[in-house]
């Protein structure tokens, strides 16, 4: 890669667009005129080949001449603050589209919100529905009643809450919380 | 005007007995069979030509089949791949009920807890029969959480029973909610427009709203009850 833009010849006749290339966190200056007529696409074409991570930026042409006499370093304070200032902004634009290619469960839609919720409630119903019909169906084999449906009600409304439990903390890796956060801390491992 | 729940009404199109039994063939099962014959028809006549680049239909139905299979591999893994036939016909069966049920003065099957409990229920033994075919008597430790203490069993075992057989009753109520609760609200808000005169542009307007969010859930509930299918076979394959 970068090689590759150290090969390109920067031409005398520039115009006022220079670009600003993220490659491997480290910063690359090439001129607009120039990578055209090396890529003879447009900026557009930037994208592509290099994937989303990389960001190009268009600039005036005062940044243009002070780069061009260093290259890739700058040795002006100002120019490096505001260089730096760059950086921050363009891996803002890079962590931002990241963000927007990973699947997002839970913070995505409403829709996805109210998924969740009624996972939450109908599991919760479920669940004591199934502990009083366990309940019911002993009482009536034991001739027991009322009791094992008291304690199966119970152990339902237990069970309910386990499974909500589950669902907000996607041990099961549906359409629950859970995922989503552990999907984050997953990316947030990798940086 | 009829009430907000005439619209659930099971009429009998066809009186049919068998051996006592009443198996009348009813609107509902006008519904599914209309269902089943247009995922039947949407599925291979638009792949009939399986053209190298998809046209129109094609595409529509690609994207489908990818949808599921990706949501399978995600879910179970390439150990689900077998499944994938099963899995496939009940997303395209409970999407498109839930959609046919839009079409005005249709009938919606998918919010009778009957026909999704026969759903739930037909996963839910499939489940469990893959799972002890697989694991054999190892299959009961799914109702022990693993590492908890055992002096904990007596309660912890019979929570886990309750919780595993809660799974088709959570699966058809959810489905059976979502669709109820919908039609009922379309149906009384669309009862206001009428009754309050000029005023009624206020109804009418919230259910555009509501109408276009019922298309979204009708797929968003399909969506769900087949990952949760996923979900419950990648637990009876891979047992956690």
């Amino acid at each position: 890669m970068t090689e590759q833009y150290n090969r390109l010849q920067l031409s005398p006749n520039v115009k006022c667009v220079f670009l600003h290339i993220m490659v491997d966190k480290s910063l690359f200056f090439i001129c607009l005129g120039d990578l055209l007529s090396a890529l003879s696409g447009g900026v557009l074409q930037l994208d592509s080949p290099w994937g989303a991570k990389y960001v190009a930026r268009a600039f005036p042409c005062d940044v243009c001449k002070a780069a061009k006499a260093g290259f890739t370093t700058m040795s002006d304070d100002k120019d490096r603050a505001s260089l730096e200032e760059l950086e921050t902004k363009l891996s803002a634009v890079a962590h931002k589209r990241e963000e927007k290619h990973s699947p997002n469960r839970a913070t995505g839609k409403p829709s996805q919100g109210m998924a969740i919720g009624m996972r939450i409630s109908a599991e919760m119903i479920a669940a004591v529905l199934v502990g009083l019909l366990i309940g019911w169906a002993l009482d009536r084999v034991l001739d027991t009643t009322p009791w094992l449906i008291v304690l199966f009600v119970f152990l339902g409304a237990g069970a309910g809450g386990l499974n909500a439990y589950r669902v907000a903390k996607g041990y099961d890796s549906a359409v629950g919380l859970g995922r989503a956060m552990r999907e984050r801390s997953k990316q947030g491992d990798e940086d | 005007m009829a009430g907000p729940l005439e619209q659930f009404e099971i009429k009998p199109l066809a009186d049919l007995s068998v051996g006592g039994i009443d198996v009348s063939f009813t609107n509902s099962a006008l519904w599914m069979v209309i269902a089943a014959v247009l995922v039947t028809c949407f599925m291979t006549m638009s792949m009939r030509r399986g053209a190298l680049v998809p046209g129109r239909w094609q595409g529509a139905a690609e994207v489908m089949y990818e949808f599921v299979a990706n949501m399978l591999k995600d879910n179970v893994g390439s150990a689900g791949r077998k499944y994938f036939p099963f899995i496939f016909t009940l997303f395209m069966f409970v999407m498109f009920g839930n959609l046919l049920g839009m079409i005005p003065h249709s009938f919606t099957f998918t919010s009778h807890i009957a026909v999704n409990f026969a759903l739930a229920l037909v996963i839910f033994i499939g489940v469990t029969v893959i799972g002890f075919m697989r694991h054999g008597t190892h299959y009961f430790r799914m109702f022990f959480p693993e590492g908890a203490p055992i002096a904990t069993a007596i309660i912890l075992i019979p929570i886990e029973i309750i919780s595993y057989f809660s799974r088709p009753f959570s699966l058809a109520i959810r489905l059976f909610a979502n669709m109820t609760v919908g039609h009922i609200m379309l149906k009384v808000i669309g009862g206001f427009v009428g009754l309050i005169g000029i005023l009624g542009v206020l109804p009418f307007a919230l259910l555009t709203g509501i109408t276009v969010l019922e298309f979204g859930i009708a797929a968003l509930q399909a969506y769900v009850f087949t990952i949760l299918t996923c979900i419950y076979l990648h637990d009876a394959i891979h047992m956690h």
